[in-house]
């Protein structure tokens, strides 16, 4: 799986020392290539200028106020560099940072649990989707919406194979992608899709990231 | 005659004194003190051709009855609504009266004789009636009537056979009520006259000394000085009856006469001198409240209002309007006399209802405006007792509610550190046993392999517990996106179908959030884990300065704010923003908890 071929050159911004080296390690060992590190936003801001790297991999909370510096930094970015993507790594499992992250963008962002980089292929997974202009949404996240409870939940009317595909749906995943993780025909998921979007009454859209978004939006309301 | 009308209308001069307008309260005793120096004055002018010798008897008669007018001017300046003033009035005018036997007039002459020691009657109401003005005995009251009955009565009896010409008077006018001269039938009339009146005069000794001994606080105080008044009258007659006994010479008996009479100047005297010392000092009243400024120990109040009333035996009783009765301190019943000589005031609160009652010392009733600052008093110490209380309980309340948080915060950190300690700290202590022994494993790659994923597994698992417990703690999502979005989240993770059917999105200072954020937390577990409800209803608006929130579930209800269910700490934490916490859960009807946070002002959101 480590045919990184064009992305490869990343930025990571985190504050802290110990767990951005790890991350950085561990993304070299898997084939990328470290090209700067920052501990606060405005750093970032400027390696990224002077490196122009393809993904930018953000922590959520920096320096100064630790609050919301990561989402502000992934939106300026987004906005003063359309190639570049970037992967907001949170350690909070809150739809709402991951829908005020994704809302705004056209494309090109992510937002993944810390927790991932004990499974090293799920960030690779992420850094790449991004850098091809996908949308990344946590499948923490996405589980936590499905798992919702409702009175009347419209999601009762899915198979479980829909809502399996449901759910990779929501985490930004193309068709394609899906096809390949379920191990199933281009058919048989434009079919699964067709469905969904019939049975939670949402219209059908070309663009990957619309998608997410109404998905996600159907599932939070 | 002018005189006469005075004396004759105490009613008019009652009148006069009951009306508030301050004109009439001067003008009365001025009338009364020209009347008294006139009456005196004519009584000298008249008298001293005629009189008997020795002539300073006359002087003597006059000074005693401008004492009398002299004390009851003082009384009446004093206290002007008490009857001993208008009492001492009469005594006064009525000892000048007979003054009209000088009359060559027969009409005149006739009436001043059966004027003859009519003052008595008015002096014995006193000695009864003392130091209040009213008497407190129906004995009393019938001795007072009969005097006044019988001492005029007498005079008649006497006057209808007593012809003065005969008695040896010479140029003295005929007496228009003569039927008969008959010398002796007037002297047996004199002789029952004197019997009579002497049977009452030793009735109203033996009350007055009753009265006297029974007498406490400011009523003995009054009565003290009246007693030692009456003291020189009977050494006098005493002197006089033994002068008169031993020795039955004229001139004895003539000297000891001024005498008598100049004795009964300690009457006046002790009078005036009772009323003033039982007088209420007016800087007790004002030490009272000085004293009831600061908060006065419970159960102390009744000690203070005695010693402003100068009577130790003050009881104090309260109004229980629930069984509508008055109790003591103590809680015992108590009686409240309309008469004798314990007296009520009644303490009305400021909205009139009953307060609490005072029984005091029937003399304190003269003096009506000093009962009611002391009631006044009573009444503000009451009303203040009754804040301090509501005070107190409040204190009360906040310190068991600083407890409960102090004890709140412990459990938490007791619990945290359970947490900790069985889920994360137990985890990497795993981890740290299992990457020795990959380290001091031999090479065999799939070995190692198989050793890292179960490490990289427990470390899953140690995150996912430390960041549920994080948010349990305090959500970031509160600090950073405020209140909507935080209970969004606290929906989607609820256990029972949750809906926010209202959120604001404006932020509030944060203790206003957490608070708000916290109930709805609560109630939701609360929800969870009791109720068995089916759907949860979430409302949180702003209005009016106020922050609103509504958790309302179907489940079984019976939560109470009492109970262990949490809900206790939430009533502290809101409270503590001065707002207020409300569950209504009755049983089989679901629970509603109802928040109001004020949102202090000028706040931006």
């Amino acid at each position: 799986m480590n045919e990184v071929s064009a992305p490869r050159r990343l930025i990571v911004a985190d504050d802290s020392t110990l767990f951005r080296r790890g991350l950085c390690l561990l993304l070299e060992q898997a084939g990328f290539e470290i090209v700067g590190e920052a501990d606060n936003a405005q750093e970032l801001m400027t390696r990224v200028r002077s490196e122009a790297p393809d993904v930018a991999i953000v922590d959520i909370k920096m320096p100064p106020t630790f609050t919301d510096e990561g989402l502000r930094a992934a939106a300026e970015l987004r906005s003063l560099y359309p190639d570049l993507g970037v992967l907001v790594l949170s350690q909070y499992l809150e739809v709402h940072y991951a829908m005020r992250l994704i809302e705004n963008q056209v494309s090109g962002v992510g937002y993944l649990l810390k927790d991932r980089v004990s499974a090293v292929d799920e960030v690779v997974d992420a850094i790449l989707r991004v850098a091809s202009g996908g949308s990344v949404v946590d499948s923490g996240v996405v589980a936590e919406l499905l798992a919702r409870r409702r009175t009347i939940n419209p999601l009762d009317r899915l198979t479980e194979r829909e809502r399996e595909v449901l759910s990779l749906m929501a985490e930004g995943r193309s068709n394609h992608a899906i096809q390949e993780r379920l191990f199933v025909s281009s058919r048989t998921v434009e079919t699964h899709v067709r469905n969904i979007l019939m049975k939670l009454g949402l219209n059908e859209t070309p663009d990957d990231h619309r998608r997410v978004l109404a998905v996600l939006a159907f599932l939070r309301s | 005659m002018s005189a006469d009308d005075r004396y004759e209308s105490p009613s008019g001069a009652d009148a006069l004194v009951a009306e508030p307008s301050g004109d009439g309260v001067r003008w009365v005793p001025l009338a009364v003190g020209l009347a008294g120096v006139a009456l005196g004055v004519v009584e000298l002018i008249v008298g001293i051709p005629r009189a008997e010798p020795p002539d300073h008897l006359l002087l003597v008669h006059v000074i005693v009855g401008w004492a009398f007018i002299g004390s009851a001017l003082l009384a009446l300046a004093r206290h002007p609504d008490n009857r001993v003033g208008k009492l001492l009035v009469a005594v006064g005018m009525l000892w000048f009266v007979p003054m009209l036997t000088f009359s060559e007039s027969s009409l005149v002459f006739s009436v001043g004789f059966l004027a003859e020691g009519l003052f008595w009657a008015p002096l014995a109401q006193l000695f009864l009636a003392f130091p209040s003005g009213r008497t407190d005995h129906r004995l009393d009251r019938a001795i007072v009537v009969t005097l006044y009955i019988a001492l005029p009565l007498g005079n008649l009896l006497v006057g209808l056979f007593f012809d003065p010409e005969t008695a040896g008077c010479i140029g003295c006018p005929a007496n228009v009520f003569l039927l008969s001269d008959d010398p002796a039938l007037a002297a047996s009339m004199w002789t029952v006259d004197s019997f009579v009146g002497a049977v009452l005069a030793v009735a109203v000794l033996v009350r007055f000394l009753r009265r006297w001994r029974n007498s406490t606080g400011p009523s003995r105080r009054a009565l003290q000085p009246v007693m030692w008044g009456i003291v020189p009258g009977f050494l006098a007659a005493g002197y006089f009856i033994i002068s008169t006994v031993v020795d039955t010479s004229p001139e004895l008996q003539t000297a000891a006469l001024p005498l008598v009479n100049l004795a009964l100047v300690g009457l006046p005297v002790g009078f005036v001198a009772g009323l003033f010392r039982s007088q209420l000092d007016r800087s007790l009243v004002g030490d009272l409240l000085v004293e009831l400024k600061g908060a006065i120990p419970h159960g102390r109040l009744r000690e203070a209002l005695a010693r402003a009333l100068g009577d130790p035996q003050l009881e104090l009783a309260f109004w229980l309007p629930e069984s509508g009765r008055y109790v003591d301190e103590q809680g015992r019943d108590v009686t409240v006399p309309d008469t004798g000589p314990r007296r009520a005031t009644r303490i009305r609160d400021s909205q009139r209802r009953p307060l609490a009652v005072l029984v005091h010392d029937a003399a304190a009733s003269q003096d009506e405006q000093r009962v009611e600052a002391v009631a006044s008093a009573a009444r503000l110490a009451l009303e203040n007792e009754r804040l301090h209380a509501e005070v107190r309980a409040q204190l009360e309340e906040v310190r068991a509610s600083r407890m409960r948080v102090v004890n709140a915060g412990d459990e938490a950190r007791r619990q945290l550190e359970r947490d900790l300690h069985d889920g994360a700290q137990q985890r990497l202590l795993a981890i740290s046993a299992a990457i020795e022994r990959v380290r001091t494993m031999d090479s065999t790659p799939g070995r190692h392999t198989g050793m890292l994923s179960e490490i990289a597994g427990e470390l899953k698992e140690a995150l996912v517990e430390l960041r549920d417990l994080a948010r349990g703690i305090h959500p970031s999502l509160l600090t950073d996106e405020g209140l909507g979005p935080a209970v969004e989240s606290l929906a989607r993770r609820a256990r029972v179908p949750t809906r926010i059917e209202e959120a604001p999105s404006q932020r509030f200072p944060s203790p206003v959030e957490a608070a708000a954020y916290f109930v709805v937390a609560e109630a939701l577990a609360n929800a969870a884990r009791h109720s068995g409800a089916s759907e949860v209803t979430v409302v949180i608006r702003a209005d009016e300065g106020q922050l609103r929130v509504r958790v309302r579930d179907d489940g079984a209800g019976g939560a109470s704010l009492a109970g262990g269910s949490g809900l206790g700490g939430l009533e502290d934490r809101v409270l503590s923003l001065g707002g207020s916490l409300l569950v209504d859960s009755p049983v089989g009807g679901g629970t509603v908890v109802t928040a109001a946070i004020p949102v202090p002002a000028g706040h931006d959101s």
